[in-house]
């Protein structure tokens, strides 16, 4: 059974004037414990609403969503924060770091809305999980005072504080230069890879996308198979 | 658990964060929970002093008062003259003999009788109350210089008495050398002074029931003898079963008398009865109308700053949150931060409570009485109404944040 399963998935969005917006036409994906999917497309095709959507933050207009084989839309609103925050981990383009919050701080909000056994241990699992990705001489520094590469850092180091079996980045180099995102890419692929998780990412980079064992393209609302020689 | 814990947590951090904002709404809260907690204990300490008068006038809580009047003198002890000093004192070995058997902790047996004293100007009526040793206790009875009276007084030759500042001053003697004083006949020993206040500006005595019995003027009519009756202070639980078994003992013992056994004392006038409500519901009033516009400001002050934090709450959610431990989160930042600011706000309470300078503004309002501690009922109060208010003032707020959509917030 994949962990994650989309059959038929649309989404629109409702304009003030005029007719609502296709962006999803039909979306079929299935996605296995341990793969690594890249998912490419022009600006505003809707890459980031499939995202949205394999994440648990959405919900598609019609269509099939299902996690570990349980049908999301069934769920109730308490029960898929719950499960987002259980096994999903997100890397976002703008870090999406909290302000006035210091990097260990960062990392620990996910373990906020957890087990308590972890709640207790968030400090020592923050500083773990930013020694993992190099900045333990970061932990206390507030993230505003961070560089982008460090943000990053931090960002990816809490999408993995709770072990999820989905690590879902959306273009996670876009705001870094060249040489940082590779070796960031190369960091998120290892950790990933170490904690067995699925690793589905969104980018516009090739270079990015050809380091997927899978590489998907969103066309007119769809998605085809393709290969880095055509993205 | 946990939750709790990760969720106040939570709140502090963003306190913490936003210390420079929050803190200008808070000092208005800090204000107005101080005002609010002084007037609930200047309430309070108002209704205590007032409960000691009130039972120092009628008995504490229960005081059951059993009256025995002869059937033969009409039922008025006034009409065909006082009872016989024979029959008073009969009454009276029933009331002590009922006191006993029910093992009674607390109880006297009263009688009022006026009587004549020598003093300075001359010769002088004076009231004197006959009342046994307990009778300081239940009355509040306080006695500024020497002692009330005491179980060994019974076995003076030469009463004892207890004056207050009126009969002393009437003697025209220093308190040092007035010793004794010529009573009804007899000559009596000052054993203590009682001072009140206005209340003592003209003479009272205290002598035991018996002793003020046998004073030699007491069996004329002129005394106006009241035949003893019988005050005695129980726990309330017992006052129902108490009030029948006493009336029924003491009538058993005194063939021909009637006798009547009531709850007397001023809380048994009625549940409702409460004479400080109106004046604790004005105060209570005033501050919480200091209380109101704080709570704005900090609703003001919330609200504005919501509408920054709109991503990190996305962000939250996109981890995990729920919709409800956002709202909860966002509320509690405004409860922490109102009870830290209430309980500033009570601790300055305290603290000028403490001040000599107020301490001597305050008992002046009282009849010469120590302060009691600050009353902690107020604190609470006042601890209770800031977290309150900071739920109230934090729901606004919390609701804006929940509203926002989790797409909408980390979309750019
Ligand atoms: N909540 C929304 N309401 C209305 N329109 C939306 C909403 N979210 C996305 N859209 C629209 O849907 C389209 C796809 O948006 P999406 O963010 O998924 O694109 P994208 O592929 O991620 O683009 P980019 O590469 O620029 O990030 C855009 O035209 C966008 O304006
Ligand atoms: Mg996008």
């Amino acid at each position: 059974m994949p962990l994650l399963h989309l059959r038929g998935v649309t989404r629109q969005f409702a304009t003030i004037d005029g007719p609502a917006l296709q962006i999803l036409k039909g979306v079929d994906l299935d996605v296995a414990a341990h793969d690594r999917v890249s998912i490419v497309g022009r600006s505003g095709s809707g890459k980031s609403t499939l995202l949205n959507i394999l994440g648990l933050i959405d919900q598609p207009t019609t269509g099939i969503v299902e996690l570990d084989g349980e049908p999301v839309a069934l769920m109730g609103g308490r029960m898929r924060d719950r499960l987002r925050g259980a096994t999903v981990g997100f890397v976002f383009q703008q870090f999406n770091l909290i302000e006035g919050l210091t990097a260990a701080e960062n990392v620990a909000v996910p373990l906020h809305y957890g087990a308590g056994r972890r709640y207790w241990q968030r400090h020592r699992l923050a500083s773990e999980m930013l020694e993992r990705v190099g900045l333990s001489h970061r932990i206390d520094t507030k993230a505003t005072n961070l560089s982008g590469g460090e943000q990053q850092r931090v960002a990816i180091a809490r999408a993995l504080v709770r072990s999820p079996r989905l690590i879902l980045a959306d273009e996670p180099t876009g705001a870094l230069d060249i040489e940082t995102g590779g070796r960031i890419m190369d960091l998120l692929d290892e950790v990933a890879a170490d904690a067995g998780a699925a690793l589905v990412t969104i980018t516009h980079d090739v270079a990015v996308a050809a380091r997927a064992s899978r590489m998907l393209r969103i066309v007119d609302g769809r998605l085809e198979q393709t290969s880095a020689v055509a993205a | 658990m946990t939750d709790v814990v990760a969720a106040i947590q939570d709140a502090w951090t963003e306190l913490r964060i936003h210390r420079g904002r929050v803190l200008m709404s808070l000092i208005g809260v800090t204000v107005a929970i101080a005002a609010l907690t002084a007037s609930v204990a200047i309430g309070e300490l108002a209704r205590s002093t007032l409960l000691v008068s009130f039972e120092s006038q009628s008995g504490r809580a229960a005081t059951l008062t059993t009256s025995a009047w002869n059937e033969q003198a009409g039922g008025d002890p006034f009409a065909a003259g006082a009872p016989s000093g024979a029959d008073s004192l009969a009454v009276l070995d029933a009331m002590e003999a009922a006191v006993d058997r029910y093992d009674i902790e607390f109880a006297s047996a009263t009688t009022q009788g006026q009587v004549m004293f020598q003093g300075a100007s001359g010769t002088q009526g004076v009231q004197v109350t006959g009342a046994e040793p307990d009778f300081a206790i239940m009355r509040h009875l306080g006695v500024a210089d020497g002692r009330f009276l005491v179980e060994s007084d019974r076995a003076r030759l030469a009463p004892a008495v207890v004056v207050n500042r009126g009969l002393l001053d009437a003697l025209g003697q220093g308190p040092a050398s007035a010793r004794t004083v010529e009573l009804g006949g007899s000559t009596a020993v000052i054993v203590g002074v009682i001072d009140r206040g206005m209340q003592d500006e003209w003479p009272q005595a205290w002598m035991l029931p018996r002793d003020l019995l046998r004073l030699p003027e007491a069996n004329s009519p002129m005394a106006y003898m009241n035949p003893p009756s019988l005050e005695a202070w129980v726990p309330e639980e017992l006052a129902d079963d108490g009030k029948r078994m006493l009336n029924q003992d003491i009538a058993g013992a005194l063939p021909g008398w009637q006798v009547n056994t009531e709850r007397t004392d001023w809380q048994a006038w009625g549940d409702d009865y409460d004479p400080l409500l109106p004046l604790q519901l004005t105060l209570i009033g005033a501050a919480s109308a200091i209380l109101l516009l704080g709570a704005l400001g900090l609703v003001t002050v919330a609200v504005v700053s919501i509408r920054q934090r709109v991503r990190e709450f996305g962000i939250r959610r996109a981890f995990g949150a729920s919709r409800g431990r956002i709202f909860v989160a966002v509320m509690l930042e405004s409860v922490v931060g109102t009870v830290v600011a209430g309980a500033i706000g009570i601790a300055i309470c305290i603290f000028a409570y403490r001040l000599p300078a107020v301490q001597e503004m305050l008992t002046q309002g009282l009849s010469g009485g120590e302060l009691p501690g600050f009353p902690m009922g107020a604190a609470i109060t006042g601890l209770l109404v800031a977290a309150a208010v900071g739920a109230i003032a934090g729901s606004i707020p919390a609701t804006i944040a929940v509203r926002s959509k989790v797409i909408e917030a980390i979309r750019f």
